[in-house]
């Protein structure tokens, strides 16, 4: 594998927005073209991520560009993870030579597409979503466990929702409903979903798009790309299945894809500046900190309440706001964690910038499958 | 050529599933596990062939599982999935069974009632309706009294 860079960057605000997702994603489509200064002929391939919105979904988002008929357009599904997929592909085509410049889009509108007052869903052919299972049902499940081993209360998993909202308030792409100062007892007192779980701990369903271009370094060159940003490692891996007595409080597949990364890249946890990961409720955030190996098992309580993960700490988790200050359009979010990341590393976030990022890691979980922890993960590590 | 006749609609289940859940008309409902007779696993629900990468045997008994386990981790869900809508709010539960399976399940019984480590048996119930409007049946645990 060769030297892959991000050189341009797409994403829009993030929310209820009227536009389906083909529409978004051209939208990010044309902003990273015009971000990395470079024509649409110069694209050479394009993988697309969406969760649930339709099929053929990069063809009916390319065919608008004008550049359907132009380039090979592949699909990526693999729910929540399918952005980063999307990237982590075009990430191989370039890296393996295949070409020189290609570009990875996440794209998804919920609110067009689900009935509201309702929670995702596992597909109904997996036993977990027939007996009534939701994604929130499954992540208050380790929740209630994770308060029953550490003592943890409600008001400590609501100090992640707390500073993911605080991170995301200078952040014109965050949610606008759900960036800025919220208190203890506004999280802890909002509705229940499912406990110990209230509303202000999970992320919404907004709706968006982000967009990234990769390309090799005689790409780089020839286009002369002022900040480029270096893939460390981009890896994938599918969720080890075990219907044994596994440990909710650990996360086997986030570990096994943090791993891969930490190995490909040859950086380790300690050496990263920022994470943006997947909390798509508070207690995921958590459980990172360990499952990522930022610190040891048992201590990502002591972490976020020492202010270890946020700015002036050792790492800066979820700058952007994360998941729980964006909203979580299923198969935008990880395509826009990597944008966000690149933003930072090329020291743009006016008013949210980790001081001094060199190093940023995105991760991305995806799916409901019995028997898994997650059916999908994608982590990148990025440098500049 | 297409028969133009209406079929008439087949009715749906309102038993989940038979190949997991046995609910004898003498004797207590018991969960089966699928026992490969080639490497020795036994699995929950149903698997076969075997899922064991290194085994895929096709020769698998059914074995009844412990009707008690533990509550490993519960929750108290107030928002469902559309059709569940009458079923909220839901406790759903990972219940542990000795043989070293957990199963997901809906618990049988009050929300703000259960503990992790709650010990729990298997019961027939409700889980959700079908498409005629009707109770499915299957498994369920409640709390030993």
């Amino acid at each position: 594998m060769r030297d892959v860079y991000i050189i341009g960057i797409g994403e829009i605000p993030f929310g209820m927005l009227p536009d389906d997702y083909h529409i978004l994603g051209q939208r990010v489509v044309m902003a990273s073209i015009r971000d990395a200064g470079i024509s649409w002929k110069d694209i050479d391939s394009a993988f697309v991520g969406n969760g649930m919105n339709g099929v053929c979904t990069g063809q009916r988002m390319f065919r608008d560009t004008g550049m359907c008929g132009k380039l090979p357009i592949i699909n990526v599904e693999s729910a929540c993870s399918a952005g980063a997929m999307a990237v982590h592909s075009a990430y191989v085509r370039v890296g393996a030579g295949l070409d020189e410049v290609s570009i990875g889009v996440g794209a998804e509108n919920a609110s067009l597409h689900r009935v509201s007052g309702t929670a995702a869903t596992p597909d109904l052919a997996d036993i977990e979503g027939f007996l009534g299972v939701v994604m929130v049902g499954k992540y208050a499940l380790r929740a209630q466990r994770y308060m029953y081993e550490t003592g943890a209360t409600i008001e400590d998993l609501a100090q992640v929702a707390i500073k993911n909202r605080r991170h995301a308030k200078n952040n014109p792409y965050a949610w606008s409903k759900a960036r800025g100062e919220i208190s203890v007892e506004e999280v802890v007192n909002s509705r229940m979903i499912a406990t110990p779980l209230t509303l202000n701990q999970c992320c919404a369903m907004t709706d968006g798009a982000g967009a990234v271009i990769l390309a090799s370094e005689d790409a780089v060159k020839k286009f002369g790309i002022a900040k480029p940003v270096k893939i460390e490692a981009s890896s994938v891996v599918s969720g080890p299945f075990n219907i044994g007595h596994k440990d909710e409080c650990a996360d086997d597949i986030v570990t096994l894809g943090c791993n891969a990364a930490y190995e490909e890249s040859g950086i380790g946890p300690e050496d990263i500046d920022m994470a943006e990961c997947h909390d798509a409720f508070t207690i995921s955030e958590l459980i990172y900190y360990e499952a990522m190996g930022f610190c040891k098992k048992g201590d990502g309580l002591k972490m976020l309440r020492d202010g270890d993960v946020t700015h002036g700490g050792k790492v800066v988790f979820s700058p952007r706001g994360g998941m729980l200050a964006y909203g979580h359009p299923m198969g935008a979010s990880g395509a826009v964690q990597i944008v966000e990341c690149a933003r930072q590393l090329r020291g743009e976030c006016d008013g949210y910038q980790v001081e001094g990022a060199k190093t940023a890691l995105s991760q991305v979980t995806g799916g409901g499958l019995s028997g898994t922890q997650h059916a999908a993960c994608t982590t990148h590590i990025l440098s500049i | 050529m297409a028969d133009k006749t209406k079929k008439k609609k087949k009715e749906d289940i309102t038993f989940f599933h038979p190949d997991i859940f046995e609910v004898p008309e003498d004797s207590p409902p018991y969960l089966k596990g699928w026992k490969c007779k080639q490497c020795g696993t036994i699995w929950f629900p149903k698997f076969s062939p075997c899922p064991n990468p290194d085994c895929w045997s096709e020769d698998m008994e059914i074995v009844p599982l412990s009707r008690k386990g533990k509550i490993y981790s519960y929750t108290d869900m107030y928002i469902g999935q559309l059709e569940l809508k009458a079923y909220m709010p839901m406790t759903v539960a990972y219940v542990d069974l000795p043989e070293g399976i957990r199963v997901f399940a809906q618990l049988d019984g009050e929300v703000g009632t259960f503990n992790c480590e709650d010990e729990v048996e298997v019961v027939a119930g409700p889980v959700r309706d079908n498409m005629d409007g009707k109770p499915i049946t299957s498994y369920k645990f409640k709390k030993i009294s």
